[in-house]
């Protein structure tokens, strides 16, 4: 799965200064989870990535930027189908969710435009695509608990699901040595 | 002096039934298959294939082909019949067998299944389930080698080799040997034949 969101943020990054420029200033990020934000007034939750130290990085808008995106895995489900040898394979079907915000003024162009020119192309055959929301509340509802995110008029926000499929062999046996 | 008939037996003895009442089963599906060279043909007892050294030197002399971690099925073998003798409408003459063996490692592997089915007269064929091998008794009688390429791009393309042998009577039955531990991981792996010697 990792392999896949690099190459959907590579082609992303290619495609954005296909259309706009080497100088478009851009933001993705992988995968970012939902961080509880808790103490005696607050509780509420947000995306971002956490690192292996702990420390979480912000994914949303950011002034610096034009345009940015993110992942998120909303669920991830298994099934079988038939291998080789004493194996069936495992497969691995995971949800993502692409959250993708803009700057409209500095883009000169919507929501819409940059879902089908470069979201969308950018994401592999073998991924299958669900579904793109361009319902900007709902969207930020999904994203933050209890905080009253208000996009600017210009600024667009969209999400685009998609799901990748992966078989994998539970196990994976070292070769035969005498 | 009380006549006495004659059964087709080994030595006369009926053998016993074996009951298992743990009720343990054998898994199915060929999971992997290997093609001895006929010269092998009396030496494909018990006492040899239960033994990991036999089979390395066998290996090594290139006279055995092992093809691990396949999937594939068997028929069980379908009579071969001629017209009747006495009161007996026909008479099975032997059986024929077929299995379908597939293997997904299809790159490089042009040229071995193209010299195999070249040469298939020269092999004997054997496969394994879950825990025991079966061994033909004779030398496949066809071998037809193919990799269907399917529709859906998600799809494998895998060597298909169709397994043909006849096993004329009283041997009509496919010898079925216990398999050990170690000897089963030569059907799970592939074999570095450099680091094999």
């Amino acid at each position: 799965m990792n392999g896949i969101i690099d190459d959907i943020n590579a082609q992303i990054e290619n495609a954005i200064r296909c259309l706009f420029g080497d100088e478009m200033p851009f933001l993705g990020f992988t995968l970012a989870k939902p961080v509880q934000i808790t103490d005696d007034t607050t509780d509420m939750s947000m995306p971002a990535i956490i690192d292996n130290n702990g420390e979480c990085h912000y994914v949303f808008t950011d002034d610096s930027y034009a345009i940015g995106w993110y992942h998120r895995l909303l669920s991830r489900n298994y099934s079988a189908k038939p291998g080789f040898g004493d194996n069936n394979l495992d497969v691995k079907n995971d949800e993502i969710l692409l959250v993708c915000w803009g700057l409209s003024n500095v883009l000169q162009m919507q929501a819409e435009e940059v879902e089908s020119k470069v979201i969308v192309p950018s994401i592999p055959g073998n991924a299958l695509l669900v579904s793109s929301n361009f319902d900007a509340k709902s969207v930020l509802s999904g994203e933050f608990r209890n905080i009253n995110y208000l996009n600017k008029p210009e600024e667009f926000i969209f999400s685009v699901k998609y799901r990748v499929q992966t078989a994998f062999n539970r196990k994976c046996k070292n070769k035969l040595t005498s | 002096m009380a006549i006495v008939y004659k059964n087709c037996t080994e030595d006369g003895v009926f053998p016993g039934y074996a009951c298992d009442p743990c009720g343990e089963t054998e898994g199915g599906r060929v999971r992997g298959a290997v093609y001895f060279h006929k010269s092998l043909k009396s030496a494909l007892t018990n006492a040899n294939l239960s033994l990991l050294t036999w089979w390395d030197t066998q290996i090594a002399a290139g006279k055995v082909k092992i093809i691990p971690s396949t999937r594939g099925t068997y028929d069980g073998g379908t009579k071969n019949t001629v017209t009747g003798f006495g009161d007996d409408q026909e008479k099975i003459t032997g059986k024929t067998y077929v299995a379908v063996v597939n293997d997904p490692r299809h790159a490089g592997n042009l040229a071995f299944y193209q010299a195999l089915e070249n040469n298939y007269k020269d092999y004997i064929f054997g496969f394994r389930t879950e825990k025991e091998l079966r061994v033909a008794n004779d030398v496949m009688t066809g071998l037809e080698v193919k990799d269907p390429v399917e529709e859906d791009a998600n799809s494998v393309v895998l060597w298909q080799a169709n397994v043909t042998w006849i096993q004329k009577i009283p041997n009509t039955m496919v010898s079925v040997h216990i398999l050990t531990d170690e000897v089963k991981e030569l059907f799970s792996n592939c074999i570095d034949e450099e680091e094999a010697d």
